[in-house]
């Protein structure tokens, strides 16, 4: 029974509550406001976006101000989700809206808008409500502005797909050699001569990195080169998979030259995981050592120019390589050598022939050659004003 | 004992950075000394800032806040997740390690799967259009600027003049730089090869001065602190 | 080798100048222009000035729409390892922001970045009497960032759960709006790191959300493209656009406070209900040396532009010193070989 007052007491509390918000604003005006008031879904989006327009119909010396405001799913201060003050100067208004409850747990969203303007006063206060429209909203699936997006990243996959399926079948692809490849060479032979050692840093990536993957390929090669030799190798790591994979690297390239005596396990080894705590030991170890030849192949960050600093120090030839945009600078101002960028990738798969790396290089490829089209395209048609490339198909 | 509040912390940060650059001299045990404090202090640093900062706030605060709110549903998500994450763990044993592939493949697949589109708009499409046209959207060719600066031949018309062309020419020429299905004796490689270096060597030198820049920025941050700051502190707290 | 050691040439010295002398050089031209506290005025650049108009257009939106105004998300993305550059930049976005009473909203995606933001972003919002809560709101810790900017598509909130300090978001008034993009006039990135690339990615291409970029100059070069393409709104590069930047704030501020600041500090808690800004958040009062640190901090960039300067001198002395000495030893050893001079 009590529960029935209880009841009848709140609902008589809140129709009093609306009857009072009605009273307030039922103010008596001297002119009829008009206008015209449009609420829209702004679609492509979770369906919380409403684009409201007002365009007000009286004159600015009838009306000087007023309000509009967007509520979620019905009328009521609880559900108001924005406001504005509106100055009457004549023309047409746009807002965004993004409807949500304000205060409470924002689940669900709400599936329906409602915009109602008032008059307005200088304080910004509603004086009287005497428009309302509303829309229902609905969330979408697909952002149809994103499509070109979504073909462009569609049309890559597929590439990278078919290529590296096609490379792993056994189809040889056409991949240039990189002109500074002898470079490798080089400067393993010029180590040799000196009888000094060869220390190759896989960079401090671990081998999710592409660059350390490409750079575990160049390292095979490299190894043959000097098992030919005979000249000392070693790999310090920073990485402990890395190191093992490099460990196997090195066995199989002295074994594929028939040197398996040369190779030492020690030689391929862990230093420690602290970024510059490995900069310094790998450094220490050069001015140690004094090697001969020093290749920097991977991903490397900010300690890049310890390594190649200290390796310039002690006179070592420096073949350098990194896909860090940000590091290449140094490389190229401290090494002998420098395979920038994507290079890296290129001599990696021009030397192991992987078909991951050769297959994505040749999807790489085949993007490029359409961008450049798209490109020329595009500039020739934009010189002569017409956008359809850049408004459809870049701009989304 | 306001001193040691006030003085006492700065001066030791003072004495900690003179300590660092006593190395440019050569490698001592001063220098070793703060490299070890640093070090230690920073790892401890982040294990008590990682308590507060995430286990506390992000997992268990609300998971049992959404427990005495009702939210069962809210709080079993945390849960799982929690759960998931703690999967991490078990890389301690190498028996267990196969299990922290759940949570490794969870987050790369989400990560791979949100950033490519993304990416693919910034850094392709976007990048793509303006090589085109301008923000504004004049042409990057746009011949009317060269005749601007015909008419009124002063260098920032000139500069506005050539900007573009340079621009969409950097572009193409690095584009085929690092186009691989060619072979070297392609004509189209060979002849772009050095003008393209040329354009990538431009870039890093840029970006080379811009590194140096922000080194000295460093150092000076660092001296701003001795001699502004902590002077400051100091005849603050003796004078006063 | 010992007659190339009596041969030691001019250019031998220039090319083995000892390290260590070289690094005393570079102290004394960073120092002296500290210590004789030389004020040098630099010119403003339009990536600068773009981040600048930017702030200023949401401040007159905001005059125009007082019940629907629009805030900044702030992206406290730097570290300790950075501060020196970014820093005055951050000091300088927050100012004009509290200046403009534009709402801020900050967070910082890394643990080690926490305390630093904290301490930074109520150091200024004293300066201004921004309130806790209603002025400006530090949300914390968003790591992992990008699941953060995603969910400010929609709604920020349910990501957080509490702010820094603790309290439920929920109960936060400022955050009843500003939980979503479509609040935010501009994201501001203040970053040494690589972070303001994700928030074009996720915040600008997929969002439509205005992005301005302030960065340590390492970054500056990469992050060029992005400013002229115009995805970036504004770009605020390495301690050069953080001087430019605090030279215009400074500016404005003069002319919006239009008192001397060292008097304005002083009088900012004098007669203020006190309620109104608990310790928690920042002490309502100055001491002496907290408004001597205050008045330093205005200039700090620009001071730090004078040491720049002899910096960038000394080292384009340095850099012609070691070409020169090593075109002559090369000019010589071709020389030699060919027999056309010395032995």
């Amino acid at each position: 029974m009590k529960r029935f007052v209880y009841i009848l007491v709140i609902i008589s509390l809140l129709f009093s509550a609306g009857f009072a918000e009605e009273a307030e604003n039922n103010n008596e005006l001297d002119f009829t406001p008009k206008g015209k008031l449009e609420i829209k879904d702004k679609g492509n989006d979770d369906g919380t976006g409403v684009n409201v327009f007002f365009r007000p119909q009286n004159k600015p010396e009838e009306v000087k101000y007023y309000l509009l405001r967007v509520y979620y799913k019905s009328v009521s201060e609880d559900n108001l989700a924005a406001q504005y003050r509106i100055e009457n100067k004549d023309r047409r208004y746009k807002f965004n809206v993004s409807l949500q409850k304000r205060r409470k747990h924002p689940y669900p969203n709400s599936r329906k808008g409602v915009a109602r303007v008032y008059v307005s006063n200088e304080k910004g206060e509603a004086v009287k409500a005497f428009l309302t429209e509303s829309t229902n909203t609905s969330a979408s699936w697909f952002n149809i502005n994103k499509l070109s997006a979504f073909m462009g990243v569609l049309l890559f996959l597929l590439f990278v797909y078919i290529f590296i399926k096609q490379a792993r079948r056994g189809v040889e692809f056409f991949i240039r050699k990189i002109p500074g490849l002898e470079e490798l060479d080089n400067a393993v032979g010029r180590a040799t001569e000196l009888g000094k050692p060869i220390y190759y840093i896989p960079g401090i990536g671990t081998t999710s990195r592409i660059a350390t993957l490409a750079s575990l390929n160049i390292l095979a090669p490299v190894t043959r080169k000097v098992a030919k030799f005979a000249t000392p190798l070693k790999v310090p790591n920073r990485d402990p998979v890395v190191m093992s994979i490099a460990q196997d690297v090195v066995k199989e390239g002295y074994m594929a030259e028939g040197r398996p005596d040369l190779f030492n396990s020690n030689d391929v080894f862990f230093l420690t995981r602290q970024q510059f705590a490995f900069a310094g030991a790998v450094s220490g170890l050069f001015k140690r050592e004094k090697p001969g030849a020093v290749f920097l192949l991977g991903k490397f960050y900010a300690e890049s120019l310890i390594f190649a600093e200290t390796a310039n120090d002690v006179g070592a030839i420096q073949i350098a390589g990194t896909d860090s945009v940000s590091q290449i600078p140094f490389f190229i101002a401290a090494c002998d050598y420098t395979l920038i960028g994507e290079e890296l990738f290129a001599a990696s798969g021009y030397l192991s022939g992987d078909p991951l790396i050769v297959g994505t290089m040749k999807a790489q490829d085949y993007l490029k050659a359409i961008l450049i089209v798209l490109l020329f395209i595009g500039i020739i048609l934009n010189i002569f004003d017409i956008d359809i490339i850049t408004k459809y198909i870049l701009q989304r | 004992m306001e001193a040691i509040s006030t003085l006492f912390w700065p001066t030791v940060a003072v004495l900690l950075t003179l300590a660092i650059y006593t190395f440019l001299w050569e490698d001592n045990p001063i220098y070793k000394v703060a490299e070890h404090i640093f070090t230690g202090v920073s790892v401890g640093y982040m294990i008590a800032q990682s308590w507060h900062n995430i286990i506390m706030p992000k997992l268990i605060v609300p998971t049992t806040n959404y427990f005495s709110n009702g939210r069962y549903l809210l709080a079993i998500y945390f849960i799982i997740g929690g759960l998931i994450g703690l999967l991490y763990l078990s890389r301690f044993s190498e028996k267990t390690s196969w299990l922290s592939r759940y949570p490794i493949a969870i987050t790369v697949g989400f990560y791979a799967g949100f950033k490519i589109v993304p990416i693919w708009m910034t850094n392709v499409s976007k990048q793509l259009n303006a090589t085109i046209q301008y923000p504004n959207g004049d042409s990057m060719l746009n011949l009317k600027m060269f005749g601007k600066f015909f008419d009124n031949p002063t260098w920032g018309n000139f500069i506005s003049a050539i900007n573009g062309p340079i621009i969409v020419i950097g572009v193409l020429l690095v584009l085929i730089y690092f186009f691989f299905s060619f072979s070297n004796d392609n004509i189209v490689v060979r002849a772009s090869r050095k003008p393209a270096l040329v354009v990538l060597m431009l870039g890093f030198g840029g970006s080379f001065g811009y590194t140096f820049m922000a080194r000295i920025s460093l150092f000076i941050g660092r001296m701003n602190y001795i001699f502004s700051d902590w002077i400051e502190i100091l005849t603050t707290t003796l004078g006063g | 080798m010992a007659e190339d050691k009596n041969e030691k040439k001019w250019y031998d010295y220039l090319l083995t100048i000892k390290k260590p002398l070289v690094y005393l050089g570079m102290f004394l031209v960073v120092i002296i222009p500290f210590l004789s506290r030389c004020k040098l005025k630099t010119y403003e650049t339009d990536l600068v000035k773009k981040v600048f108009t930017r702030v200023e257009k949401i401040h007159e939106y905001n005059k125009e729409h007082p019940d629907s105004k629009r805030g900044i998300l702030l992206g406290f993305d730097y570290g300790p390892s950075t501060t020196p550059e970014n820093d005055p930049m951050l000091y300088a976005v927050l100012r004009h922001a509290f200046l403009r009473d534009i709402p801020v909203v900050a967070w910082a995606p890394y643990v080690a970045y926490l305390q630093l933001a904290e301490g930074r972003i109520k150091r200024i919002a004293k300066e201004y009497k921004a309130e806790y809560g209603k002025d400006y709101v530090f949300m914390g810790l968003a790591y992992p960032p990008t699941p953060y900017m995603i969910s400010t598509g929609t709604d920020m909130r349910p990501m957080f759960n509490t702010d820094y300090y603790g309290n439920d978001v929920y109960k936060l008034p400022i955050l009843d709006r500003f939980n979503n993009y479509d609040a935010f006039g501009l994201v501001v990135t203040i970053s040494g790191t690589a972070m303001p690339e994700v928030w074009l990615r996720y915040a600008n291409s997929l969002y439509n959300q205005d992005v301005a970029v302030a960065t340590t100059a390492v970054n500056a070069a990469k992050f060029y493209a992005y400013a002229a393409s115009g995805q970036f709104t504004g770009m605020i590069a390495g301690l050069k656009g953080a001087a430019e930047y605090e030279q215009m704030v400074t500016r404005l501020e003069n002319k919006v406070i239009d008192e001397d600041i060292k008097e304005y500090l002083t009088g900012l808690y004098k007669n203020v209900d006190k309620d109104k800004y608990p310790e928690k958040y920042y002490e309502p009062e100055y001491t002496k040396s907290e408004i001597n640190t205050a008045i330093l901090r205005r200039r700090q960039a620009g001071r730090g532009m004078s040491s720049q300067f002899g910096a960038h001198v000394y080292v384009i002395i340095l850099i012609i010193i070691g070409n020169v000495g090593y075109y002559f030893k090369r000019r010589d050893e071709k020389r030699r070989k060919t027999g056309k001079w010395g032995a």
